[in-house]
């Protein structure tokens, strides 16, 4: 096809522009890099290999007497428990929430653009999502161990409210990324917003939807240790506790029992998937 | 559903100031119950013209009125009522991959159900009669239980055009229900359609490619040109020398579809014709 005066240049026309990004994005990584004090020599200094060494020595051997076991799984139920609740509860705020905003299931906006007032609500709803989760599930928990006690209530809270933030958030995005067809369809064919969402978008996304639940479902788990810090409940409480007695072993069985958990939670998501796809 | 349009012009609503329109100035009636086929050659205006029937797409100017009122003077909820009673079938059909074609089918229904009703059919899905009739209207009776992302193009798009008999709508209008069919599948379902829109009584208004199949099958055809109607016959008195017309400069969409798909013998001449579309 290619005529021979028509030989294209051999050089990538994409090269400069690429290599200008790159120096581009190295000149803005120094500033933060310094500002940080990224300096991960030190690690390697003597006096700091030995404070290391001795710490993580710590952990050798790990706590296996028996009443402690039985502690550690009472408090990763418990754990499993908050996480479980918290999240129970972000989904209860978040369905709501990315139902109301999500805009292919806009009945105003089929003919053309979304009329001012949906439109208004939409952007409401993303602002007070992105007040939810912009406040740190410790802050929360800080606020709630004051208002309702020490003890896993206030864990529970604290994930319900960022989570049902990152959960609106993520879901909205799951679902305008998706294959809008089945449901304009729908909609456009005289459906319901909650019918065309239960019979083209939720099908349509119904994996994406899943493993992220269950992905935010494992930090949860992970998120409830931190709130034990502040006293919020669960197996991080007694991390914390043991780790103020300065005892490792403790910690290391606590530290396998969370990879385990994560691990459960990874395995959950993949056969849910599974199940779904 | 009385339909009327008068000198309408059809763009969308995001199309650039400078770009011509879709359709323009565009004139045309039709009364319950009849049969309409539109043709003319790609981007002629069809898919816009049955959208904007569809009340998908607003008049950018012009009036359109269906029972001889104008549905874009209606509140936003009475005009997506209005919208279930018109039946608009993409080309492409509008299945989400992971949903059961028992679902798709039942999703035409949702204008006729409440939300709690169609909840209920996503539960356990209930008059099975009429979508296993539905399905064998076009051979696939056999699928009921099937998924979406199992069956093959042509079988998507027959569920598709299966979903038209389940909706309570009183106008259909079907974008290129036979673009993915083979030729015995693509006779059936016409007459499918044609027989069960006369004998419910529906206004029904198909765009096609296959100028034969609109000749001999519906009793009035349009021709689409630019935007604008060509012709507005009876079958009997659209000429070859119309169709040179309407096609010019686009003599292989016509070459193509002058293929004698409809007037095959039974099974043993079908071999010898090689067909690749």
């Amino acid at each position: 096809m290619a005529t021979a005066t028509a030989h294209p240049s051999m050089r990538d026309p994409a090269w400069t522009g690429r290599v200008f990004w790159a120096a581009v994005f190295l000149v803005l990584l120094a500033p933060a890099l310094v500002a940080t004090e990224f300096k991960p020599w030190i690690f390697f200094q003597a006096d700091n290999l030995k404070v290391t060494a001795r710490f993580v020595g710590d952990f050798f051997p790990p706590a296996f007497g028996t009443e402690f076991l039985l502690m550690v799984v009472k408090e990763a139920w418990r754990t499993i428990a908050i996480a479980s609740a918290g999240m129970a509860l972000a989904l209860v705020l978040a369905i709501p929430l990315t139902l109301a905003s999500t805009s292919i299931l806009s009945i105003s906006s089929l003919p053309g653009r979304m009329h001012a007032i949906p439109f208004a609500v939409r952007q409401l709803i993303r602002w007070l999502l992105i007040l939810l989760r912009s406040i740190p599930e410790l802050v929360w928990a800080l606020v709630f161990v004051r208002v309702v006690g020490l003890g896993p209530a206030a864990g529970v809270l604290a994930i319900g409210l960022t989570y049902a933030g990152m959960l609106g958030k993520v879901y909205g995005e799951i679902l305008e990324s998706g294959e809008a067809h089945a449901t304009t369809t729908l909609l456009r064919n005289g459906s319901g917003r909650l019918q065309a969402f239960l019979f083209g978008l939720l099908p349509q996304n119904a994996t994406e939807l899943t493993s992220y639940t269950v992905y935010r479902w494992e930090c949860a788990i992970r998120s409830s240790a931190v709130l034990g810090f502040v006293g919020a409940g669960g197996l991080g409480q007694q991390m914390d506790n043991s780790m103020k007695m300065f005892n490792g072993g403790e910690v290391a069985t606590m530290l396998v029992v969370f990879m385990l958990m994560v691990g459960l939670a990874d395995l959950l998501s993949a056969w849910l998937r599974r199940v779904i796809q | 559903m009385d339909i009327s349009l008068h000198s309408v012009e059809g763009r969308h609503w995001a199309a650039l100031p400078g770009a011509p329109s879709a359709i323009s100035g565009l004139s045309l009636s039709a009364v319950r119950g009849e049969q309409i086929a539109v043709i003319g050659p790609s981007g002629a205006g069809k898919t816009t013209l049955l959208q904007m029937l569809a009340l998908a797409l607003k008049p950018a100017s012009g009036h359109l009125t269906l029972d001889g009122e104008n549905p874009w003077m209606l509140a936003t909820s009475r005009l997506q009522k209005l919208r279930g009673q018109i039946l608009y079938a993409p080309q492409t059909p509008p299945l989400p991959p992971r949903q059961r074609v028992v679902t798709s089918l039942l999703a035409g229904r949702l204008p006729a159900l409440s939300l709690m009703q169609s909840l209920l059919q996503l539960i356990y899905p209930s008059n099975l009669d009429q979508a296993v009739t539905a399905l064998s209207a076009f051979d696939l009776s056999e699928k009921l239980w099937e998924r979406v992302d199992r069956l093959s193009g042509g079988e998507r798009q027959r569920v598709g055009l299966a979903r038209a008999l389940m909706s309570p709508a009183e106008c259909w209008l079907i974008d290129e229900p036979l673009s993915a069919l083979d030729p015995t599948r693509a006779k059936l379902a016409m007459d499918t359609l044609v027989s069960e829109a006369r004998r419910r009584n529906v206004t029904l208004i198909v765009t096609l490619h296959q100028v034969d199949v609109a000749t001999s099958r519906f009793p009035r055809v349009i021709g689409l040109r630019d935007g604008k109607c060509a012709f507005d016959l009876p079958a009997a008195h659209v000429t070859r020398t119309l169709l040179g017309e309407l096609y010019a400069q686009h003599e292989h969409e016509l070459a193509d579809v002058a293929a004698p798909q409809f007037d095959l013998p039974a099974e043993p001449a079908q071999a010898k014709i090689v067909h690749c579309r």
